[in-house]
């Protein structure tokens, strides 16, 4: 069932909607009809109180009468055809000085939503068309549709967040991968992960995407990262919304929002210092391959003594959502990524320890009581509790594993010591399960890694 | 020339080029672009000692599948119905905005008719039997919220 300002829009009566920022998703029409959102007023979760509460009365009354007696087209968006297009394709700052102008231009993206808070690159024409050198599809191709308002993402769309991120054309094949691939997904507003791109192939070592020390943080010799993953956040945020950024309603937000989450897993040549096989290769491609693939994970738990597996199956978060309710689904997603600097995968290869050997460990330690079990995966409820919930409590007794060994992702990325060797991501309920795509490289590659 | 000098040159060209400095002059644009002009000068434009930075719209254009109900012209003698998601300090105090709501628009439109929040019922997910009961009440107009 749409919302309920969707449904009493399509009878044929107009329809405003009040909304806090974190529960927009439940009253907002614009979002299945895809039409624009003048109808819609959002407003920070501030009603702590209720003075607070009347106030927000107060403010509504104009927006209110606006929304019922006036044009249904926020000032942003323009009909053309059937298409709802941007009312201003470029905006003029004009200034006392090039530092005032990037100020104000700062200052307008930050009002429009278009930010993600941090100082932007001005994407500028020139800047773009430099970016487009990168890709040698056409500026106007829509290489997908961006939930929840189905915002058509053309390269130059890409082209224009990836110069906000401060991006290089070489990152753009990789930008794009990523994005086709999340496009491709349903929308969750009420997530409360981000997207983890995982970058495989000789590419994360031609455009610098770290593999190595500070994996998940900056490294000055593989800065490539952050710029993509920033990116990357930008184009879902402005392609997603009408005309405005898209805040997700995700109650808690994520690190990730600001610069993305991007590495490269570990994979050079040394047996002495690689699992038997890469991500990539695990999911069906070459070694040489250049793969991107995308999960959405809610964080990063570091996890010390390169010895101890235990401490990352301590470490396993029991999110209600793991348990599904068939088996089957069970198994057929991924619920956590340990990702293990290529030493310690190494002293585990050498000691004739697979990938997994180390997931089918995962699975047998990360567990929960019987009871949190049952509070978790069958709200407090045995007698009603699904198919698969029954099968678990009658397999496994005390102990309820959290999930298979197939539904654990083990990759080498990180810095060198054995001291702190392990992060673990569990995925949220949206995204869970691994899309990997063949980056498309452009005729001009070899001169623009060597440039 | 020398080249160094040549270099520099080029590199002033280019600038001007970029912000357009002591120069604000009209570019062409593709037919149909609009374009949105930010002005923060502290100096009268007659002086033309002012930099001007364009930069390209970061959103996307939306395919259009579905339309907004028409609007109103007027809101006197209107029934509007409010529909409420959830009561209390969870879901944002929204009958009491909706309260205060109900007293601005009844001064400003005495002959407006209110369907008040309780009159509705308050489900967080929308039912058929929620959709049922607000058409019931012939609204004009609906207004939905606050919380989840």
């Amino acid at each position: 069932m749409g919302s309920i300002a969707e449904i009493i829009e399509n009878e044929g009566i107009p329809t405003a909607s009040l909304a806090m920022d974190t529960h927009v998703s439940t009253f907002r029409a614009g979002q299945s009809l895809q039409t624009p959102l003048r109808s819609e007023k959002i407003f920070p979760d501030r009603l702590q109180n209720k003075d607070e509460a009347a106030q927000i009365g107060e403010e509504s009354y104009d927006f209110i009468v606006e929304a019922f007696t006036g044009s249904p087209l926020p000032d942003t968006v323009v009909k053309e055809g059937n298409l709802f297009k941007p009312a201003q394709e470029t905006i003029t700052f004009q200034a006392d000085s090039y530092e005032k102008a990037v100020d104000e231009f700062n200052k307008y993206f930050l009002e429009m939503s278009w930010s993600d808070t941090l100082p932007l690159i001005a994407p500028t024409r020139e800047k773009v068309d430099y970016l487009l050198t990168g890709t040698d599809r056409a500026p106007s191709e829509v290489i997908g549709n961006m939930k929840p308002s189905k915002g058509q993402i053309t390269v130059e769309t890409v082209a224009i967040n990836a110069a906000m991120a401060g991006a290089e054309p070489e990152y753009m094949p990789v930008i794009i991968t990523a994005l086709e691939l999340i496009a491709d997904q349903p929308y969750s507003n009420w997530r409360s992960g981000h997207p983890l791109i995982i970058v495989n192939g000789p590419i994360s070592r031609e455009i610098g995407i770290n593999y190595n020390n500070r994996v998940f943080g900056p490294n000055t010799s593989s800065p490539a990262g952050g710029a993509i993953g920033r990116a990357v956040s930008l184009t879902m945020r402005n392609a997603g919304g009408f005309g405005y950024g898209l805040n997700p309603s995700s109650q808690q937000g994520h690190p990730g929002m600001y610069a993305g989450l991007v590495l490269a897993e570990a994979e050079w040549n040394s047996e002495d210092f690689s699992f038997e096989t890469s991500y990539a290769e695990d999911l069906g491609f070459k070694r040489d391959d250049n793969v991107v693939t995308v999960l959405s994970v809610m964080g990063t738990q570091a996890i010390d003594r390169g010895d101890k597996l235990v401490g990352v199956a301590e470490s396993m978060p029991a999110h209600a959502h793991h348990w599904k309710k068939t088996k089957e689904e069970w198994g057929n997603r991924t619920a956590g990524i340990l990702v293990m600097n290529p030493l310690v995968a190494g002293n585990y290869a050498s000691e004739g320890m697979t990938k997994q050997d180390i997931k089918e460990y995962l699975s047998e330690n990360a567990t929960v009581s019987r009871d949190a079990f049952i509070k978790l995966a069958a709200g407090g409820d045995e007698a009603n509790a699904s198919e698969l919930a029954k099968e678990l409590l009658a397999t496994y007794g005390d102990r309820i594993p959290i999930a298979p060994p197939e539904a654990y992702t083990v990759i080498s990325a990180g810095g060198w010591c054995t001291c702190c060797p392990y992060t673990l991501m569990a995925t949220d309920s949206f995204m869970d399960k691994p899309m990997s795509k063949l980056i498309d490289l452009p005729h001009n590659w070899n001169s623009l890694i060597q440039d | 020339m020398n080249k160094k000098i040549i270099i520099g040159l080029l590199l002033i060209i280019s600038l001007f080029a970029l912000v357009g400095c002591n120069s604000p002059q009209e570019t062409s644009k593709p037919e149909g672009e609009q374009e949105t002009v930010i002005d923060s000068k502290e100096t009268p434009d007659a002086n033309n000692d002012y930099v001007e930075l364009t930069v390209l719209n970061p959103t996307s254009a939306v395919e259009a599948v579905g339309e907004y109900a028409p609007r109103l012209d007027n809101l006197n003698g209107k029934r509007v119905a409010m529909w409420l998601s959830g009561e209390g300090i969870d879901t944002g105090y929204g009958e009491i905005v909706y309260e205060r709501l109900a007293e601005k628009l009844k001064a400003e439109y005495p002959d407006v008719v209110i369907i008040p929040y309780n009159e509705l019922p308050i489900t967080y997910s929308p039912k058929d039997e929620t959709v049922e009961a607000i058409l019931a009440a012939e609204p004009d107009a609906l207004i939905v919220g606050v919380g989840g």
